[in-house]
């Protein structure tokens, strides 16, 4: 999605979406309530203005140098933070388990092809796993012990 | 004179061994995540609002304001010495700060980055104090069509301001104010936009959304960068010297008020104020040629108008609920977690509130002096620490931070959601600060439109024929018109 034509038209898409949902939403008038009081009277007026900037974009229509995103780069970090926050967190896994393993795992895949061609792998296992307990102790400790707040 | 009581009480009472313990460990906390590239004061006080929920409001309070303070103080350093803003309203002061640390007067740049905040913050906090009562004094005669508008104005505002695009900022402000209708609504209790589900009827958390979009999608933002090495390792005397201040005293005023002014504009925030700092006082310098290139006067006033605009942002935010930058939106829900209900109300229920964070501000002035006099060194030591180190630690805190404000695993979720989205959007050129004030404002431009219409039973008339209203209103159309044309010309 790199020019305005194409998001212009993604805008235009969500903003007829929300301006319908709304449109079709209860209007509660059998509990007496006026249209102009409406639950859904804000959301459309604001889905009809995204539809106006969306067009606007598609008028525009300038193509620009939208930043290329490094997908390549980003993928396995974002899996490891999805992974952890949406697949491990309150799932049963003790929070200051799930955290060591994610941190020590994360430093490990972010520092491995710098540590690799200096040959200091080894190394990198003992300093993400030693980073990974303390902080994962350190946040839990501080957290429940000290704030008095639940962890998930 | 009964400003000055009350203010003088609110000292007393803060002038104790916990709150000043609470203030330098805080302010500390703000300095560092200032400091680290990628994380901003906005997650710092998200992060911070859930640490301090259990405890009493003046403390977390206090804790919050002095985070605040501390993260745009700090963004100073990673500016003057990676030339990368620590957080976006140090950007000006790369300009000028790294320049001068370029010529081996880091220590001179920190100083004098140190003196222009303290200065800047308490010209604000001045204002603060001034200003704050007296506009909740006028705003005790707005209407649900006053309140209306300046909702508006505010998405409108923010949205033309921030970014390169007014048109994205605009698109971002309705998200967010549309993101706040989900959920039950305040007057019928009527879910919207849940689909049957609970956890949505419980709306979208302001806490978590922010930590996703300024927390999650910043980290990603971050690992797709490369790592900037400090280039600067010697520091020469970090002391301020007061001739600079002295010499450009009419710049540091100046600097002052344009940083309050911007500050009280709904929804612009402590960048905007740097650069309209900066460029007010390379027009009237007699030096210009040296802007860019290590100019004394420049980086002052970056780093004057930044600091200023913390306390200028925090009045509208005290007098109409209607915040003057994004972390001073987040500052607001906080205090809003904590039993203060901001707005024009505020003077009347709780007047020494207003006093008590002029105080809280002033303690945490201070602080930053105190930092930045005698903590330079280790200071220096932090933005050294490898990223793939911090942010990974950042997240799990992004993650617990979440979770805690009301122990659901559902608000992780919107983390994540609003991060992966966030992290896309900025890479389009979509500014994150409309939406936050979208997300903030929406509930106050909702109530206001309906108890509007209900009030003048449908008709429209009152939105643009009330005094205060009509001059809202224009207001917004001028602006709109203004960028309109403008996004129009970039084609």
């Amino acid at each position: 999605m790199k020019s305005d034509r194409l998001q212009g038209a993604f805008w235009i898409a969500l903003g007829f979406a929300i301006f319908y949902a709304s449109w079709t939403m209860d209007r509660l008038a059998s509990v007496g309530v006026k249209p102009f009081s409406a639950p859904g009277l804000l959301p459309g007026i604001l889905g009809l203005f995204i539809v106006l900037l969306g067009v606007a974009m598609l008028l525009r229509a300038r193509f620009e140098k939208a930043e290329m995103i490094e997908w390549r780069r980003i993928v396995l970090p974002l899996a490891l933070c999805l992974g952890f926050a949406g697949g491990m967190v309150g799932r049963g896994v003790p929070f200051w388990l799930a955290a060591w393993i994610f941190i020590a795992v994360m430093i490990w895949v972010l520092q491995h092809r710098e540590r690799k061609l200096e040959g200091a792998l080894p190394r990198l296992a003992a300093i993400s796993v030693s980073i990974g307990l303390a902080a994962s102790v350190a946040i839990s400790l501080i957290f429940q012990e000290l704030f008095l707040i639940r962890l998930p | 004179m009964e400003g000055l009581s009350a203010l003088g009480r609110s000292i007393g009472a803060f002038a104790a061994f916990w709150p000043i313990v609470y203030t330098l460990g805080a302010t500390l906390v703000g300095i560092l995540i200032g400091c680290m590239p990628g994380l901003s004061a906005t997650l710092g006080i998200a992060l911070m609002t859930t640490l301090t929920i259990k405890m009493a409001p003046n403390d977390a309070i206090l804790i919050l304001i002095c985070v605040y303070v501390g993260a745009i103080y700090g963004g100073s350093r990673t500016a003057i010495l990676l030339n990368i803003p620590g957080t976006a309203a140090n950007a000006a002061a790369c300009l000028d700060g790294f320049a001068l640390a370029q010529k081996g007067q880091a220590g001179r740049a920190m100083g004098i980055a140190t003196t222009g905040s303290v200065v800047g913050s308490l010209f604000g906090v001045i204002c603060l104090a001034l200003f704050t009562p007296s506009l909740g004094e006028i705003a005790l005669s707005f209407g649900a069509f006053e309140f209306f508008w300046l909702g508006v104005f505010g998405v409108m505002m923010t949205g033309s301001l921030t970014g390169d695009d007014a048109l994205k900022g605009w698109i971002m402000g309705f998200l967010g104010l549309f993101a706040a209708q989900i959920g039950q609504e305040g007057i019928h209790a009527f879910n919207r936009f849940t689909f049957g589900s609970g956890d949505l009827a419980g709306g979208v958390s302001l806490i978590p959304a922010l930590i996703g979009a300024f927390g999650f999608a910043e980290i990603l933002t971050v690992l797709t960068a490369p790592q900037a090495q400090p280039i600067v390792n010697s520091v020469d005397s970090v002391l301020p010297r007061i001739g600079d201040v002295l010499r450009y005293w009419k710049t540091v005023l100046r600097s002052g008020v344009i940083g309050v002014y911007v500050g009280i504009l709904p929804g612009v925030g402590e960048d905007m104020a740097a650069w309209s700092s900066y460029a007010a006082a390379k027009r009237a310098s007699a030096e210009r040629e040296q802007f860019g290139k290590g100019s004394v006067e420049g980086l002052i006033a970056a780093e004057t108008g930044d600091n200023a605009s913390i306390p200028g942002g925090i009045i509208p935010a005290l007098a109409l609920a209607i915040p003057g930058s994004a972390p001073a939106a987040v500052l607001m829900a906080a205090m809003i977690i904590h039993g203060v209900q901001p707005g024009p109300m505020l003077m009347v229920s709780q007047p020494q509130f207003v006093y008590d964070v002029v105080t809280m501000t002033l303690f945490a002035t201070l602080a930053i002096l105190f930092f930045g006099l005698f903590m330079v060194r280790p200071l220096l030591k932090i933005i050294q620490v490898p990223r793939s180190i911090i942010m990974p630690i950042i997240f799990v805190l992004c993650t617990v931070g979440s979770f805690s404000i009301a122990s659901r695993l559902f608000d992780v979720y919107i983390m994540l959601a609003i991060g992966v989205a966030g992290f896309v959007l900025r890479k389009l050129g979509y500014p994150m600060a409309p939406f936050v004030l979208g997300l903030v404002l929406g509930d106050i431009v909702d109530k206001s439109l309906r108890r509007g219409l209900v009030l003048s039973d449908g008709s429209l008339a009152p939105f643009f024929t009330r005094p205060i209203s009509a001059a809202i209103f224009a207001i917004v159309l001028f602006t709109v018109l203004m960028y309109m044309r403008k996004a129009w010309r970039r084609t």
